[in-house]
C-alpha cells in the first residue's frame, strides 16, 4: 500500500491558515487508515471539530455513537464560554459541523471498509474502467445540503446504532491490488469529477496521475477560473493498494 | 440562459444588505399583542442583523461576507438608521456592526430538549435600534437615497452578488408615488445582476400573513399591491432556498411579505456549506 498523493488547495489562498479540510493517514505494514473531514463554512469552529473527528476515526474505525460522544466531549473542553462575545456565544450554540470520510483497509483480508457522513467521497478505480464510489455517485448528489456531524448530539439524530452500518458504511472485498486505486476527495473536486464523467470527459486518469502539490493546485485554480469547479477548500488523497 | 445571481458570496466579493426603515408617525399603530408597528420594525431589524452576524461568526472572529447599512425615514427626513460608532457612513462591513450595538438585553428562548420537552434558555439579544415613530413618510426620498448608496456600492464591487434592499413600511408614502423610483432602483446592477428589493408590509389589518405571492390579486389593500409591484421577482436560487424552508413559492413569486417575519430571508444567501440540519 502506498499513499501516492495527498494535498489541499485552500478556498482562498490569502487565508492559508483558515483551511477547514483536515486529513490524517495511518499507514502500517498490515493496514491503512485514512480520515478526511471537511468543516462546514457556516460553523463556529469547524476546523477543530474536523480535526477531532479525524483523530476519532483513526482511533475507533468502527465509529459508533459512544465514539462520537468522546469527540463531543473533547470539543467541549476546547472552548471557554465565559469569555465569548454575544455573537461567538450564539454561533457556538448554533454548532460546528463537518463531514467524515473514513477508510479502513486490512491487507491480509483484502477488505476495504469505507465510512462516510456528508459529502466527502471515496472513489475506487478498478481494472476495466470499473468505478465504484461512496457515499455519492453522481454530480447531482452535491446539489442538496449534506447531513453533517455536529458537536451537538441533538443535530446527530440521523446517526444511531440501528442504521449506522447500512447507511454510512460500504465494504469492498477482494480488490485487485495491482490495478486499483482509491481517491478520497472533498466535495468541490468530487462534484467536478462526477460532472466531467457525466459530460463524457472523465478525469479519473488525470486525478490519479497527480503526484505534486504544484500540479494539483494548478489544476484546481484553472478549473475554478473557468467556473467548472466551485471555490472551496479542495482535498485529494490518492492511494495505491500495491507498492508502486 | 440567465446567468444572473451566480456570483459566489465571499470575503473577496461580499454582497450587501441595505435596510430601508419607515419610522413615520403611523408606525405607532398597534399590530399585535400590544406591540406597535415601530416595535415590530425594531424587533425584526435587530433579529435580522443578529442572524446575519451569527451566520458569519467563527471562533476566530466575524467574517465579512456581507456589508450592511440602514436608511431610516420619517419625521426627521432620510438618514442613517444606525447610531453611535456607525453614524459616520451608511454602509459597514458586518464585523464593524457586531460590536456597535446600543445595549444587550437578556431574553428567554424556548429550546427543544430533544426528548419531546421544551425548556427556556436565557440568550443575549443585542439592540442596535430602538422603536421610533414621528412625522411623515418620505418614501420617495428614501428610495432616492438608497439608489445613491447602491450605485456607489455596485461601482466599488462590480463582480459581487448585487445588493439586496430590505424595505419595512406600512406603505403610505407622503412625498408622492414611490413606484417609479423603485423601478429605477431595480435597474442598478453589478455584473452579476440587478439589485434585489424585498418589501415587508406591516399592517394593522387582521388578515393573515402572506409570503412571496406571485400575483397582487390576493392582496387586500392598495399599499400592499403597490409594494408588491415594487418588489423583485425571486431569482431561481432564492426560490430553491425558500422551498427548502418549506415556503410555498413558484418562479413568479415576488419578494413581498405581508405581516410576517423577515428574518429567514437572510438564510437564502449562501456563504458556503451549511448542514442540512440548519434549515
Amino acid at each position: 500500500m502506498k499513499v501516492l498523493f495527498k494535498g489541499t488547495v485552500p478556498k482562498d489562498t490569502r487565508f492559508l491558515g483558515r483551511v477547514e479540510d483536515v486529513f490524517c493517514v495511518s499507514l502500517k505494514r498490515s493496514s491503512l487508515r485514512i480520515a478526511l473531514s471537511d468543516g462546514a463554512s457556516e460553523s463556529f469552529d469547524s476546523k477543530e471539530w474536523a480535526m477531532i473527528l479525524t483523530r476519532c476515526f483513526l482511533k475507533f474505525p468502527s465509529f459508533k455513537k459512544e465514539h462520537l460522544q468522546k469527540a463531543l466531549d473533547e470539543y467541549k473542553q476546547l472552548h471557554d464560554l465565559t469569555n465569548m462575545s454575544w455573537s461567538q456565544m450564539a454561533a457556538y450554540e448554533r454548532g460546528s459541523f463537518a463531514t467524515i470520510l473514513g477508510i479502513n483497509y486490512k491487507k491480509q483480508k483484502n477488505v476495504l471498509d469505507i465510512f462516510a457522513i456528508g459529502d466527502s467521497v471515496a472513489v475506487l478505480l478498478c481494472p476495466e474502467e470499473k468505478i465504484f464510489s461512496f457515499p455519492y455517485s453522481q454530480a447531482n448528489d452535491f446539489k442538496k445540503r449534506p447531513e453533517l456531524l455536529s458537536n451537538d448530539m441533538q443535530h446527530n439524530f440521523f446517526f444511531d446504532s440501528n442504521n449506522t452500518a447500512s447507511r454510512f458504511r460500504k465494504t469492498f472485498r477482494n480488490i485487485n491490488r495491482k490495478q486499483s486505486l482509491l481517491l478520497c476527495m472533498t466535495d468541490a473536486i468530487a462534484e467536478w469529477a462526477f460532472q466531467s464523467a457525466e459530460n463524457g470527459f472523465p478525469v479519473w486518469s488525470k486525478l490519479s496521475s497527480i503526484r505534486e502539490q504544484r500540479i494539483f493546485q494548478e489544476l484546481v485554480l484553472e478549473m475554478r477560473r473557468s467556473g467548472k469547479m466551485r471555490s472551496d477548500d479542495t482535498t485529494l488523497i490518492t492511494v495505491s493498494f500495491s507498492r508502486r | 440562459m440567465d446567468m444572473s445571481y451566480t456570483a459566489e458570496i465571499s470575503r473577496n466579493h461580499p454582497t450587501a444588505f441595505l435596510f430601508l426603515i419607515d419610522q413615520s408617525g403611523s408606525m405607532v399603530d398597534s399590530v399585535a399583542a400590544g406591540k406597535t408597528k415601530a416595535d415590530q420594525v425594531a424587533d425584526v431589524l435587530n433579529r435580522t442583523i443578529a442572524n446575519i452576524i451569527v451566520r458569519c461568526t467563527k471562533s476566530d472572529g466575524v467574517r465579512d461576507y456581507f456589508d450592511l447599512g440602514v436608511i431610516a425615514y420619517g419625521g426627521e427626513g432620510v438618514g442613517n438608521g444606525f447610531q453611535g460608532d456607525l453614524q459616520n457612513q451608511l454602509i459597514h462591513p458586518i464585523s464593524a456592526v457586531e460590536p456597535a450595538f446600543l445595549r444587550i438585553e437578556e431574553r428567554q428562548k424556548k429550546i427543544d430538549d430533544g426528548a419531546g420537552g421544551i425548556f427556556e434558555q436565557t440568550i443575549k439579544f443585542p439592540i442596535w435600534f430602538e422603536p421610533e415613530a414621528s412625522g411623515g413618510t418620505p418614501m420617495r426620498a428614501a428610495l432616492v437615497k438608497a439608489a445613491e448608496v447602491v450605485t456607489e456600492w455596485c461601482a466599488l464591487h462590480p463582480e459581487s452578488y448585487p445588493p439586496t434592499i430590505l424595505h419595512i413600511t406600512d406603505g403610505a408614502s407622503t412625498d408622492g408615488d414611490p413606484e417609479e423610483f423603485a423601478k429605477l432602483l431595480l435597474q442598478i446592477r453589478t455584473n452579476d445582476g440587478p439589485v434585489l428589493m424585498f418589501n415587508l408590509h406591516l399592517s394593522s389589518s387582521l388578515s393573515g400573513a402572506i409570503k412571496f405571492p406571485s400575483s397582487e390579486f390576493a392582496l387586500q389593500d392598495e399599499y400592499s399591491r403597490l409594494l408588491f409591484r415594487m418588489s423583485s421577482v425571486l431569482p431561481e436560487h432564492l426560490v430553491h432556498y425558500a422551498k427548502e424552508k418549506g415556503i410555498a413559492v413558484d418562479m413568479e413569486s415576488k419578494g413581498f411579505i405581508f405581516n410576517a417575519d423577515f428574518v429567514e430571508i437572510v438564510d437564502f444567501f449562501d456563504i458556503g456549506t451549511r448542514a442540512s440540519q440548519l434549515r
